[in-house]
């Protein structure tokens, strides 16, 4: 990515600071959507700068982004990321040594079977066009399909004063059908669900995806007759593809480290959990267990190296029930105390990193999703997520839902329309009875969490089993 | 001093607009910024960082086809043309492999313009001191953001919009020892050290309320006022298929049972598309303009969705040249007659709401949306403020809100600058009065 020496430059004014960093980034997403089976979006977009990070002799680090990459442009962004530092000397929050950036050296590449930029646009295209098609046909109550392809190649580069070298390449894939279907004045959208994982052109195999459509578009259709989902409190049942946002929500952002020590406070929220709530708080029964996990293979946010360039480990959040750790790379562990994770990221070039999530797994359990099924008397089971919210502490939220079944008896009896649920973090989580088995996990993920200020997105991944709780407050549209 | 940004547009447009071959069209759009960032916690820095960004994006149109593509420039003209030169050799070649758009939307010279709005910033050095002189004792936590902001756009046959300006936003919250909050903001083109005190001395008074014993109250229908910034969450949601008329065609519009007659909004209830409020630029990403007002809502009865070209193409409609996601950009909703000292008289007993959290729609057909109390919300009674509310989900429609439970809108209006910063930094705002409603409904 760059065209002069980089390690050289910054030994030329190392002497300047404490420490000196530059991350450079080069990120190419390329956006396909086709609508009711027509050519409707094919565009590209292309991120590519550096961001200089400086530590001052005085423990304070600034951050300086531009896209000239040059070294003219490394240069004066160190000049300024140096004054920016020295700025910071009356007014900086925490004094930091070269402790929090470790010269780790290394690689990492996300394994495909097929790098999908060994395939033409047109034919990708021309599969989304299939597939809305395909749905559209289905029945002539179907007013609007979409099939939707996010096509990421992402490649990061990380140089420092204190020998740093480590560069990391990820392909991510993202895709998403939905079918709407229309009905008098009945409208109902069923949709896969925007799925993302680092994979290659598998990604978008098409005996797979064609399954998928003719399923969405007979849901959709279905929906339009089914039966208003009650309000009751029951069992509630929910697939991954719902699971994993109700982690990412109650269990991954009320466990973030800056949240908790504030930093967060002015834009997504605090959090509920304390310090000394680590290694104390009964979160879930004995059979929960909440991992931060950025090296399973092909999930979204699997990575070697945080963007503080501390190495990834697979760590538990959640170990039997009890919250052991926080969601904090290591300058929050350092102001904190609490033992954290390998999570300082950042979106882009033109953004510092911060605590996030990476991916944040329920590890498997031991039923069946038969088995789930008939330990219940009543209840009611929910795919796919349309609607989220929750309070700025991660306590009280809210869920709908695409598309949900009634279970009578110990059986599946009909479909339900509008389904949502309601509760709080952990009396929710202490009404966990059921984790799935190995056959019920999922790797989902979102390309879109955020968070922070100036703001970022972020790639979160989530593997889920099915889940079941009891005792939980449903209810249906208005 | 560095190169103005508007000198990199120029030089980037006329040379990819002279590489241009046949029947191509290039239609360019250009978002720059150089700002700083500072991040506060308990009133101190927690991150400084400054940008500078340019991100240029080129529609390349050939026959029925269209290929997207955007990137980042730099200051440097040479190595912008090498980047210019080697994507729309890419798209040139990609675009003819297309399959058509039957729907197209081809640009068309929709004229020039310029706007530059130049502002007095303070200093990073002197913000800093301002805040560490006078906030030692608060617990402030929030975001500075300053600098000036670019858009521009300009097409091969001949169109070309500038629009730039210096703003500062300072987006802020107070804490109490007890962990209660209030929320601050002081933002425009002209910084004032005595203005901005003025904001952050402003929520250290509130807060002092704050610190009275909390309510606890069980989930209901409570008489409400909503604040301005209350307002603002709810207005921001409907920027999400709210008043869309491509969303109405696909079914998805929330607001489609008002478009189609078969709900009725308040008479006191009008909303405008208003670009006089000069938060905004009045042209598009096709470079359209749109009308420097159009209603919206006049009455409570919908006069206009917002109708992008290429929405128009396909469903047979007229554009209003709206944005491509068609919603507002400077949105207006208009005052009524509740004057602000009698706002707790005629609340009477029931919630103050300041701000509203974490809203989304939890049934779109219906208009109905869900999100939190959060920051500086009151229980009233018999018009004095008891104290604070532990928070609050609430679960309602726009029907509700603007329609048979609103009661009176005030009589002033405040503008909200926008302070996202996802990408870059947005620009456009709002200005809103508070509303008086009654019977909101609240869920857990």
């Amino acid at each position: 990515m760059n065209n002069f020496d980089l390690a050289q430059e910054i030994s030329l004014v190392s002497d300047q600071a404490q420490w000196v960093g530059v991350r450079t980034f080069n990120e190419q997403t390329t956006y396909l959507v086709s609508r009711n089976g027509l050519n409707s979006e094919v565009s590209s977009d292309i991120q590519n700068g550096m961001m200089v990070e400086v530590l001052s002799h005085d423990g304070q680090l600034a951050y300086y982004g531009t896209s000239d990459i040059s070294k003219d442009g490394f240069k004066r962004a160190f000049d300024e990321a140096l004054r920016l530092a020295k700025l910071s000397k009356e007014h900086g929050l925490t004094n930091f040594d070269t402790s929090i950036r470790p010269p780790e050296k290394g690689e990492y590449r996300t394994p495909v079977k097929k790098d999908v930029r060994e395939v033409k646009l047109t034919e990708i295209q021309s599969q989304l066009m299939q597939l809305s098609e395909r749905m559209k046909k289905f029945d002539n109550r179907i007013i609007e399909t979409s099939a939707f392809a996010m096509l990421t190649h992402t490649s990061v580069q990380f140089t420092s004063s204190n020998g740093a070298e480590w560069k990391q390449d990820f392909h991510i894939i993202s895709r998403d059908l939905s079918a709407t279907a229309k009905e008098g004045s009945e409208v109902q959208r069923r949709s896969t669900g925007l799925l993302g994982r680092q994979w290659g052109f598998e990604a978008l195999e098409m005996d797979e995806l064609t399954a998928e459509a003719d399923k969405i578009a007979a849901q959709s259709i279905e929906l339009l007759t089914a039966e208003e989902c009650p309000t009751e409190t029951c069992d509630l049942i929910l697939m991954p593809d719902q699971l994993y946002l109700q982690v990412h929500e109650s269990i991954g952002h009320p466990l973030e480290l800056d949240r908790i020590l504030g930093d967060e406070r002015n834009y997504a929220g605090w959090s509920f959990v304390s310090p000394e709530d680590f290694g104390q708080l009964k979160w879930g029964p004995n059979f929960l267990n909440v991992s931060f996990d950025p090296t399973l293979e092909n999930e979204m946010a699997s990575y070697r190296y945080d963007d503080n360039g501390v190495v990834a480990q697979k760590q538990y959040l959640i170990e039997n029930g009890t919250l052991m750790r926080g969601i904090g790379g290591i300058e929050s562990q350092k102001r904190s105390g609490i033992p954290g994770v390998s999570c300082a990221r950042s979106t882009s070039w033109n953004r510092p990193p911060m605590d996030r999530m990476a991916n944040i797994n329920i590890e498997p359990g031991t039923s069946s999703l038969d088995e789930i099924i008939k330990s219940t008397k009543r209840g009611i089971l929910m795919h796919t997520n349309r609607s989220w919210s929750i309070d700025d502490y991660r306590n009280k939220f809210q869920f709908g839902c695409e598309y949900a079944q009634l279970i009578e008896d110990g059986k599946i009896t009909k479909t339900l329309k509008n389904p949502n649920y309601r509760g709080a973090t952990v009396s929710f989580w202490n009404n966990l009875t059921h984790v799935g088995n190995e056959d019920t996990f999922q790797v989902w993920g979102s390309p879109y969490c955020g968070k922070g200020e100036p703001n970022q997105v972020i790639r979160v991944g989530h593997a889920i089993p099915i889940c079941k709780f009891e005792n939980i407050e449903v209810f249906g549209g208005a | 001093m560095q190169r103005p940004w508007k000198n990199i547009f120029e030089e980037a447009s006329q040379f990819a607009f002279n590489l241009l071959i046949d029947d191509e069209i290039l239609n360019l759009n250009l978002s720059a910024e150089d700002t700083t960032f500072i991040r506060f916690n308990k009133s101190k820095v927690r991150q400084l960082s400054e940008v500078e960004q340019c991100t240029l994006s080129l529609d390349l149109y050939w026959k029925s086809k269209k290929y997207s593509k955007s990137f980042n420039l730099s200051r440097n003209q040479k190595s912008n043309e090498q980047l210019i030169r080697e994507n729309l050799d890419e798209m040139k070649r990609v675009v003819r492999e297309l399959p058509d758009d039957p729907y197209i939307a081809l640009p068309e010279n929709n004229g020039e313009s310029v706007t530059e709005n130049s502002g007095e910033l303070i200093t990073n050095e002197a913000f800093l001191n301002l805040i560490s002189e006078n906030c030692a004792s608060y617990d402030l936590a929030g975001v500075y953001a300053a600098g000036k902001t670019c858009r521009a756009n300009a097409n091969s046959l001949g169109q070309k919009h500038w629009y730039s300006g210096d703003s500062f936003s300072f987006d802020f919250s107070l804490y109490s020892a007890k962990e209660k909050a209030v929320k601050g903001s002081y933002g425009g083109a002209n910084f004032k050290s005595e203005d901005c005190l003025k904001a952050i001395e402003d929520c250290a008074q509130a807060l002092k309320v704050m610190e009275r014993e909390r309510k606890v109250l069980s989930p209901g229908k409570y008489r409400c006022y909503l604040a301005p910034a209350a307002l603002q969450e709810i207005v921001d949601i409907m920027r999400w298929h709210g008043l869309s008329a491509g969303a109405h065609q696909r079914g998805e519009c929330a607001l489609g049972l008002l478009k189609d007659g078969k709900r009725k909004l308040s008479p006191k209830f009008s909303m405008l598309e208003d670009f006089s409020l000069g938060l905004s630029p009045r042209f598009n990403e096709r470079g359209e303009v749109f009308a420097e007002s159009m209603e919206i809502i006049k009455n409570g009865e919908l006069k206009n969705l917002f109708v992008s070209s290429s929405t128009a193409k396909e469903y047979g409609l007229e554009s209003n040249y709206a944005s491509d996601r068609e919603c507002h950009r400077s949105a207006r909703i208009l005052a009524g007659n509740l004057k602000r000292e009698d706002i707790l008289k005629e609340l009477g007993t029931g919630l103050y709401l300041s701000n509203l959290h974490y809203l989304n729609w939890s049934d779109k057909q219906k208009a109905r949306i869900t999100g939190m109390t959060r920051f500086g919300c009151l229980w009233v009674e018999n018009g004095e403020v008891v104290g604070p509310i532990k928070d609050l989900r609430f679960d309602e429609t726009l029907y509700h809100l603007f329609g048979d439970g609103l009661l009176e809108l005030t009589e002033f209006v405040q503008t909200h600058v926008e302070t996202m910063t996802y990408g870059e930094r947005h620009i456009g705002g709002t200005e809103l009065p508070g509303i008086l409603v009654k019977d909101m409904s609240f869920t857990l």
